[in-house]
């Protein structure tokens, strides 16, 4: 199923931040998808294919099964091989370049936090020191954030910076990773390995989740939630009836996202205050967990309430 | 109302012949109410003129194409430019100068017709869903205002951050609020809330002649009772002031039927008690028929089972697997069928109560459930659902004959058959509507809806099924809840000429230039 299968049933603006923020078809899976039927050029549908957040959440409301994210990344390829946004890929291009692969870590179990959660030490090796409960784990050299933001730029990757990438985690029999695009994509070049959404694995240790009370908005990250919907839903309204505490979960059951990180942070398509305000809108709470460091960034700067890792939980 | 907008134009109300030759329909009195099929004369000026008064107007192919059809999928147009929704200033700029111009302007929310009402065969096509903001929620005085172009799912998640819902409103998650009201909006407890139309308790609207009027059953009464149920036809819901209610979980109940008059006089008598919360009908083919009721409360669902269940002639569901095992291991010869039922049921009773919408045995998120089921179960690229909306009196002849007709066209079906609860000084909005005129205290609709699935069937095949079930309305005096666009021939039919001509005279007047959704009713 691609693109051409739409139909224009309308449910994927249900769940989707661009539609959400513009009130605009064109602003929407379906917008897009019926444009390029209609035979639009990448340059007029070029706005709305990359202000696309890549959270999944419309993957698990289409009713023809189309894979939308597959496809808005295909469409975005197809773009830059137009020449259409060419001053976006040249920033991407630009931080892959900068990017420097390191050493092999001799560990079973590697952990790709990502630069935000790098920036807070202290929450990192909280992190580590709770996902190192059976066997220890290392922290990877490499968190691949620029493949990452390659990934979702839709800009292929150098096979040269893809071995150094995936080199020292091949011995790896566990993974747990921050980002869901690159955890997606980590699932399909690491078969053999175990892989784990960093956020959802901490919310799995009652050790934490016993913290949060009704007070609490507890932030699911997005991507890697929408990757693996059935399963995570279940675990996700367990907590939240064992808690009390509410998540950023729509009527669907997805996760509603902040616009922080990603391809936004470099080309600002999204109002990420917007985003947050409507996480938070009619919500009672004086307390925000977040799984994800950059949402915790996010929701920093639209509310004066405390914002917490949910690593963080075991100090509180 | 200032109509000085419009042109004077001497040939309003002078309708040419009709094209139709006149032994086409024998006995079938027409009449060519659009003076003609617009052919895109004064475009050029209008485009001008609406781009100097600041209106953006989308010309792409790509931007237009996206609402080439409607759900039904049998229905193609194209407009010759979108204007999206932004305000009703800008709406009214747009009627203002589309009277002037005498450009068809066709509104769409959530595009869920079939029969091609939301579709613009040229003109404007004017998308709605652009003003989909909830404007102020009151719990106190339990109500809400909310643009007209949102869609009930949205206003249900703006809502349920409060605690609260709305009241009722159609089994589909895009049905947008301004087209719903326009055009009715039946749900599972309309039997004891009335149509979403009814909910309205005032709305601003732009009119085809592109002033901006709030109304209400007290401000402007006349237009509020046309723009009701009008389908469109007298004005443009830009926003709307609702009764809402606080939120409860749903516990649900399913009885099963093997006969289908069984199950709607049950249906009907329990609808009667008002002791259920919820009711409707839901079928596989004549074979299955499954009565669903369900409560807001423990006590209502308590005081149910101890006083009306018994009553009810319809199995639990192991009995009724039993009984349908036993029906045919003794005909062996339809053991297609019997492998169809049991297919069917099993794919779809999971999603009707799926676990992450459950809690403690109840639905938490009715909207969503019977939503997603109806896309999933129900939905495709074509969807075919004729219906019949008949009073008390006539309902279990309509049914019966329409199920009839389906058995003769389609090998699988579905009924879905659901009540209204009238409200007696609305009496007014209900005319010339899907509320029929004979209808006292209750209406019932029956949708006929064949499942498709990955069969082919010819456009000519699906039109002269939807025509046989219409014929039925025809001949029992009935209305119809998907009321216009293609079909609209047998709302003159149904509903007789005096009626018609009443409303068409008063859209006359409100639309000079009869511009506004001209092909749904007239």
């Amino acid at each position: 199923m691609s693109h051409s299968d739409c139909h224009g049933c309308s449910l994927c603006l249900l769940s989707c931040p661009m539609w959400q923020q513009r009130r605009d078809v064109q602003y929407s899976p379906q917008g897009i998808f019926k444009a390029r039927q209609h035979n639009a050029t990448h340059e007029e549908i070029s706005p709305a294919l990359f202000s696309c957040l890549l959270c999944g959440a419309c993957d698990t409301l289409c009713p023809e099964n189309i894979d939308i994210t597959a496809s808005i990344t295909t469409l975005r390829k197809e773009s830059f091989a137009a020449g259409t946004a060419l001053e976006l890929k040249d920033k991407v291009d630009a931080l892959l370049a900068l990017s420097s692969p390191e050493a092999k870590v001799e560990e079973n179990t590697h952990i790709l936090p990502g630069k935000a959660l790098r920036d807070m030490p202290a929450t990192l090796a909280r992190t580590q020191s709770l996902l190192s409960n059976e066997t220890s784990s290392a922290l990877a050299a490499d968190d691949g954030d620029d493949i990452a933001l390659a990934l979702e730029a839709g800009i292929e990757i150098s096979e040269h910076r893809l071995h150094s990438f995936l080199e020292p985690l091949q011995g790896a029999k566990k993974l747990y990773v921050n980002n869901g695009l690159l955890l997606k994509s980590l699932r399909q070049w690491l078969p053999a390995t175990e892989h784990f959404a960093l956020g959802h694995s901490l919310s799995q240790l009652s050790a934490l989740t016993k913290k949060l009370n009704a007070d609490d908005l507890y932030l699911i990250e997005a991507r890697a939630f929408h990757l693996d919907h059935k399963l995570k839903t279940t675990h996700y309204d367990q907590l939240r009836h064992q808690q009390g505490c509410q998540i950023n979960l729509d009527l669907q059951r997805n996760a509603i996202p902040t616009a922080a990180g990603g391809l936004n942070a470099i080309q600002a398509m999204l109002d990420s205050k917007a985003q947050g305000a409507w996480i938070l809108n009619g919500r009672n709470v004086q307390r925000i967990v977040v799984e994800c460091a950059e949402d915790g960034i996010a929701m920093s700067q639209v509310s004066d309430l405390p914002v917490l890792h949910i690593a963080d939980l075991m100090e509180t | 109302m200032d109509n000085q907008n419009i042109t004077a134009d001497n040939s309003i109300g002078d309708i040419p012949p009709c094209p139709v030759a006149p032994d086409a329909l024998q006995g079938i009195p027409r009449q060519q109410t659009n003076p003609e099929r617009w052919q895109g004369e004064q475009w050029p000026a209008f485009v001008a003129a609406l781009q100097q008064a600041g209106v953006e107007l989308r010309l792409a192919q790509y931007n237009k194409g996206t609402y080439v059809t409607d759900a039904g999928g049998l229905a193609y147009g194209m407009p010759h430019g979108v204007v999206v929704a932004r305000s009703a200033e800008q709406i009214a700029t747009l009627m203002q100068l589309a009277q002037q111009h005498k450009v068809p302007v066709t509104t769409r929310g959530g595009g869920l017709t079939t029969e091609g009402e939301s579709v613009a065969f040229g003109g404007v096509l004017l998308d709605m869903t652009g003003m989909s903001r909830v404007q102020h929620i009151d719990k106190a005085a339990l109500t809400v205002r909310t643009q007209g172009g949102i869609f009930w799912h949205l206003l249900a998640e703006a809502l349920r951050r409060e605690g609260l819902d709305y009241l009722s409103a159609p089994l589909n998650l895009t049905s947008s609020v301004g087209g719903t009201l326009g055009v009715g909006g039946i749900d599972v407890n309309s039997s004891k809330l009335g149509c979403s139309a009814d909910q309205a308790l005032a709305l601003q609207v732009v009119t085809p002649t592109g002033e901006i009027v709030e109304c209400s059953d007290e401000q402007n009464a006349a237009l509020f009772q046309r723009v009701i149920l009008g389908y469109g036809q007298f004005g443009i819901i830009t926003e709307a002031t609702l009764r809402v209610r606080p939120y409860t979980p749903l516990r649900m109940h399913y009885y099963y039927y093997s006969s289908l008059r069984d199950a709607v006089e049950d249906l009907m008598r329990i609808d009667r008690t008002q002791t259920c919360d919820y009711t409707g009908i839901l079928t596989m083919m004549d074979k299955a028929i499954t009565l669903l009721v369900a409560f807001d409360s423990d006590e209502r669902e308590a005081e149910f089972l101890n006083h009306q269940r018994k009553t009810l002639r319809g199995y639990g569901e192991l009995p009724f697997a039993i009984r349908t095992a036993v029906h045919y291991a003794l005909r062996p010869w339809r053991i297609k069928e019997a492998f169809y039922l049991f297919q069917r049921k099993r794919e779809l009773f999971p999603d009707l109560q799926p676990a992450h919408h459950m809690q403690g045995g109840q639905m938490i998120d009715r909207t969503v459930v019977f939503s997603r089921a109806v896309w999933k179960h129900w939905g495709g690229r074509q969807m075919v659902i004729p219906d019949i909306a008949s009073s008390v009196d006539k309902f279990i002849e309509s049914v019966e004959r329409g199920n009839a007709v389906c058995k003769k066209y389609f090998p699988h079906y579905t009924l879905y058959c659901v009540g209204i609860k009238l409200r007696p000084e609305h009496k007014p909005h209900y005319e010339l509507s899907c509320i029929p005129p004979d209808a006292e205290g209750w209406a019932y609709g029956c949708e006929f809806e064949p499942m498709i699935g990955d069969n082919s069937y010819s456009r000519d095949q699906l039109q002269s099924f939807k025509n046989d079930i219409y014929d039925i309305g025809v001949d029992l005096g009935t209305s119809y809840y998907r009321f216009g666009g293609m079909m609209k021939g047998y709302i003159r039919r149904a509903l007789g000429d005096e009626v018609v001509e009443k409303h068409l005279a008063m859209k006359r007047q409100a639309d000079p230039a009869m511009i506004l959704n001209r092909n749904v009713v007239f």
